[in-house]
């Protein structure tokens, strides 16, 4: 019996021992592999897992497309030309029935109208005279059934703190002869004015994005008619680019929404009562204050009925090289009521700029449409336009499209050869080396 | 065979497993031992036990390893493809890579491997890399910073939140994390936390800077000061103008030098239609680079940077530490983009650039002519060669280069020759290209002024002083073109405008001479001598050899004898 006792006793303890030594060994594994025991059999904490699926989760690249034909349009660019357009728009400006392409050209100080007449033939003519124009838009804001160009004047492209920026609008007599009527002058750079009836008596109002530099601005202009504008000051932080108008928030009048850069990379929803009364919303901030903020474009992504926020990422002007960042990229805030947004990186594109949203291949959901201001262009791989192809489940496929020619800063996407389906226009900002593949306004017309 | 070898082997052992157990139970083994122990011979020896726990604990460890790397999905995934880094940066990866797959489980080898990635901006690899060191060693909260800053980065701001929570969880008093959750929190509109979070960054003790080997001081704002801006935003957000206001001041009083808080004030004085109080004494603070924001150093992050051997990181740190003043680390960053990238343009540009801003241009031109070598046809490197030909009195040379430059529509171009040509005493033809700068750029402020002075010299006085007071309005921190319109207006007898215009200059710039002389000479014309001869003390107390101020002085004591 005794014998028997001390046998179980010896068997117990040499399981214990071998249990203890079993987990004590699984536990120095565990801390030495900075893991717990449970996490061991099931995989480390999904925080973790997240983190490093996360890294990659960004549009995944797809073949080339081929399906749009390159044609530079208006005045030819020489060896010794340094193209600077900041801005290009589709319009019908002479309203004949052909859309036409405005120019905002910063190194001729210039706004052109790329005049399509007849099909398929451009002429470049310039319509007034602008210092360092950013950007046009065709709206016939005095109501006499033409169409004028508001001009967001900077003064001069590269960074200034003096006041030197302008509102301007070239008003058009009906046949397309256009007269210079400066609506705001002596502010800080100007990057863009928008139109739209903001208080909502009637006429149309103008919202502007002043970069300045140092020191800028936000403001609405009240139309007082006779061409007198009043300024109401929303915001005084430097970097604005863009002021677009629109119903955010789905109360039927326009709200204001603007991109902020510099170094505080933000987007506000300034939100109407309907008045002209405006509450500043923060919708997005950066914290990176390098993530170099270029566009903005409003537009109902998702097609769920409300306006969402296509941003770009891909400002590379700061400092050199100027090749882009390899944080630069496209993505949407998506409008989830009450001006809150979500958040979406769509994908990665070096020196975004300018995004369009277009059903470009006609599946029935928007695509994105980008170009690239800022790549490094001494590789071959360097995509100066690009489409984010949806999926229809707002999942994207990175498409390249084009490495010539490079620097193209501008896009817009419009009907130029009335068949249907989206073309774009294109502009180039070359104020960096290389100068071998050139371009100052381009159009590339859909073949699909 | 090696059981029966085992046997034989211990035949004369103190009791040994005979093998003779007829049922073959496993019970047989423990009853063997038990026996043994006892004398009986039926249980296993002791060595055979250990031996056997032995083995039990050596399966275990095995299997536990493999557990554990499986869940990590492997300590290590393979080496990334680093077909598309230069090779010193891959060569840097590769050793880095080496390292840590002969120590894998150590938490400081595979994060310095995240750092060899990080500073070859792979960036997906190093987050990877980052978060593996991280689980080595879950206390050393630096890997989790750096996977913080690279998806902050990237905009990832709810991981990059976490990753800083877990930091400040570990450290508290890391006041660069509370700043960086500062920062997002406040960009969410989460204004009590990073009300907060700027609090504990404002009071956290300061890191030292990071400094390496040729680095001998570092010049950086402290990170209190942007603590306060962020308690300043945050104030204006809530609407409290007055809050903001007393939050900048106390950054500004605290750190005089320090240009964002600086602007921001001057902006919230603007709105208000008042000047800064805080700024009245410091007229300089106006000049556009007291404004440019630099963000906070980070000794960590400037680790990284360090060690990057890529041009693009590199350059932009460069480009950080020249607009803040930081002036050894700039040059330490530059000429480590140079020794890794020595054909790269835009580093021959930045080292050019560099050399140029610290008076040696012949340095500087050295580097542009190599950078012109590798970037045949781009018309900036000309205007900067021109530049440094100018500087080192090559006139004749800068001529020929800058015209080659000019047949580019370049404003800078057309300046500079007009500049050479003006000192070549070819005004009429400076004063031609002065005018095509500002064709091409109308707010040209220094062709402008230099077309003001020419205008001037040429007798051409009320021409000039419309052109010199258009380059005040396009430049109004420009202290030169405030004294040269003074000037013009003295030759113009509107001497109330003329000492305007040069208190205004010497505000800007209390250090020159000129402007001294001049409101000396407009004060004098206004009969106020005394007021003028303190004027020409003070040019000669800044430049002794000021020759019209001494004649000045010594023309206005002969009037008074």
């Amino acid at each position: 019996m005794a014998d028997s006792r001390s046998e179980i006793t010896r068997i117990f303890l040499l399981v214990a021992v071998t249990v203890v030594v079993v987990v004590a060994v699984f536990l120095i594994q565990a801390r030495r592999s900075g893991l717990t025991v449970r996490e061991m059999f099931s995989g480390p904490p999904p925080t973790i897992t997240e983190t490093i699926e996360a890294s990659r989760a960004t549009a995944r690249v797809g073949e080339r497309i081929d399906f749009l034909t390159p044609r530079p349009v208006g005045a030819a660019v020489g060896p010794d030309d340094r193209p600077m357009v900041a801005h290009v728009s589709i319009a019908d400006l002479d309203r004949d029935g052909l859309n036409d392409i405005l120019v905002a050209d910063a190194a001729a100080n210039r706004i052109t109208w790329v005049r399509q007449s007849p099909a398929g033939t451009f002429t470049e003519i310039t319509i007034g005279e602008v210092a360092g124009p950013a950007h046009t838009q065709a709206v016939d804001l005095d109501r006499d059934g033409d169409l004028d160009v508001a001009v967001a004047s900077l003064g001069v492209l590269f960074p200034n703190n003096a006041k030197i920026g302008s509102v301007i609008v070239l008003e058009n007599d009906g046949r397309q002869g256009f007269t210079k009527r400066v609506l705001a002058e002596q502010i800080a750079r100007v990057s863009d004015v928008r139109a739209g009836d903001l208080d909502g008596d009637g006429d149309l109002d103008l919202a502007v994005a002043q970069f300045g530099y140092d020191q800028g601005e936000t403001r609405w202009m009240e139309n007082l008619g006779g061409w007198k504008f009043e300024s109401h000051i929303l915001q005084s932080l430097s970097g604005p680019i863009n002021a677009e108008i629109a119903d955010v928030d789905g109360d039927q009048d326009l709200d204001i929404v603007s991109l902020v850069s510099q170094e505080w990379e933000e987007i506000y929803v300034f939100v109407n009562d309907g008045r002209g009364s405006f509450t500043s919303n923060r919708i997005f901030g950066a914290s990176n204050e390098d993530f170099g903020s270029s566009w903005i474009t409003v537009v109902d992504l998702d097609r769920d009925g409300d306006a969402d926020v296509l941003y770009s990422n891909g400002d590379a002007f700061d400092y050199a090289p100027p090749t882009g960042r390899n944080w630069n990229g496209l993505q949407w805030l998506e409008n989830r009521s009450n001006v809150e947004f979500r958040y979406h990186r769509i994908g990665d594109f070096s020196g975004a700029s300018s995004p369009q949203a277009a059903d470009m291949d006609g599946d029935g959901d928007i695509d994105v449409v980008v170009v690239s201001a800022y790549n490094n262009w001494e590789r071959p791989d360097a995509w100066s336009l690009a489409m984010f192809e949806n999926d229809g489940q707002m999942g994207f496929t990175l498409r390249p499209i084009a490495t010539t020619p490079t620097h193209l800063i501008t896009l817009a996407v419009g009907d130029l050869d009335g068949d249907g389906r989206p073309d774009l226009a294109t502009g180039g900002m070359h104020m960096s080396y290389p100068f071998d593949r050139m371009s100052k306004v381009m159009t590339w017309m859909g073949r699909r | 065979m090696a059981k029966k070898r085992r046997g034989e082997a211990r035949v004369d052992g103190p009791v040994v497993f005979t093998g003779t157990e007829p049922t073959g139970r496993p019970a047989s083994t423990t009853e063997s031992a038990s026996q043994g122990q006892d004398g009986g011979g039926r249980w296993l020896p002791p060595w055979l036990a250990v031996v056997l726990v032995a083995v039990v604990a050596g399966a275990a460890w095995w299997a536990a390893g493999a557990l554990a790397r499986r869940a990590q999905g492997g300590v290590l995934p393979p080496m990334a493809d680093l077909s598309a880094l230069p090779e010193p940066a891959a060569a840097q990866v590769r050793e880095a890579d080496t390292g840590a797959r002969a120590n894998p489980r150590s938490a400081d080898v595979v994060g310095a491997l995240g750092m060899a990635y990080h500073a070859s901006l792979m960036t997906e690899r190093a987050v990877e890399t980052y978060a593996l060191a991280e689980r080595l060693d879950p206390a050393s909260w630096q890997w989790t910073y750096y996977r913080g800053l690279l998806l902050e980065e990237r905009g990832r701001q709810d991981e990059a939140l976490d990753a800083f929570r877990r930091v400040t969880a570990a450290n508290p008093e890391m006041g660069m994390a509370w700043f960086r959750i500062g920062e997002m929190a406040f960009k969410a509109g989460r204004l009590d936390e990073a009300e907060q979070a700027y609090g504990r960054a404002g009071a956290a003790p300061p890191m030292a800077p990071f400094v390496t080997a040729g680095v001998a001081e570092r010049r950086v704002a402290p990170l209190t000061a942007y603590a306060q801006m962020g308690v300043a935003r945050v104030a204006l957000d809530r609407g409290n103008r007055d809050q903001a206001v007393a939050a900048l001041d106390a950054a500004i009083a605290a750190h005089p030098g320090f240009g964002p808080a600086r602007t921001m004030r001057v902006q919230l004085g603007a709105d208000a239609g008042a000047e800064a109080p805080a700024l009245r004494t410091e007229p300089s603070a106006l000049r556009t680079e007291a404004g440019a924001y630099v963000p906070p150093s980070d000794p960590l992050l400037d680790a990284v940077v360090a060690q990057s051997r890529m041009r693009d990181m590199l350059l932009k740190h460069a480009a950080l530490a020249g607009r803040g003043g930081d002036q050894g680390w700039r040059e330490f960053l530059v000429r480590r983009a140079l020794e890794f990238n020595p054909r790269d343009p835009n580093v021959l540009m930045e080292m050019a650039a560099m050399l140029q801003a610290s008076g040696r241009a012949s340095e500087a031109l050295d580097y542009l002519r190599q950078r012109e070598q590798v970037a045949p046809g781009d018309h900036q490197t000309l205007v900067e060669q021109g530049r440094a030909l100018a500087v080192l009195g090559q006139l004749e040379e800068a001529e020929a280069v800058l015209r080659r430059a000019a047949r580019v529509r370049d404003a800078a171009a057309e300046y500079n020759l007009g500049a050479v040509l003006d000192r070549r005493g070819r005004l009429a033809e400076a004063r031609t290209h002065y005018e095509r700068a500002l064709e091409i750029d109308p707010f040209y402020a220094r062709a402008m002024n230099n077309l003001g002075v020419s205008l001037d010299r040429n007798g051409q006085i009320e021409a000039a002083v419309a052109m010199l007071r258009r380059a005040t309005e396009a430049a109004p921190e420009n202290a030169e073109a405030f004294s040269n319109l003074g000037s013009a207006l003295i030759g113009a007898r509107r001497l109330p405008e003329a000492i305007r215009a040069l208190e205004t200059s010497i505000a800007l710039d209390p250090d020159s001479p000129d402007a001294h002389n001049n409101l000396g000479i407009a004060l004098a014309q206004s009969g106020r001598l005394a007021d003028a001869a303190r004027e020409w003390d003070t040019a000669l107390e800044i430049y002794p050899g000021h020759v019209n101020a001494r004649r000045n002085l010594e023309r206005l004591a002969g009037m008074r004898r």
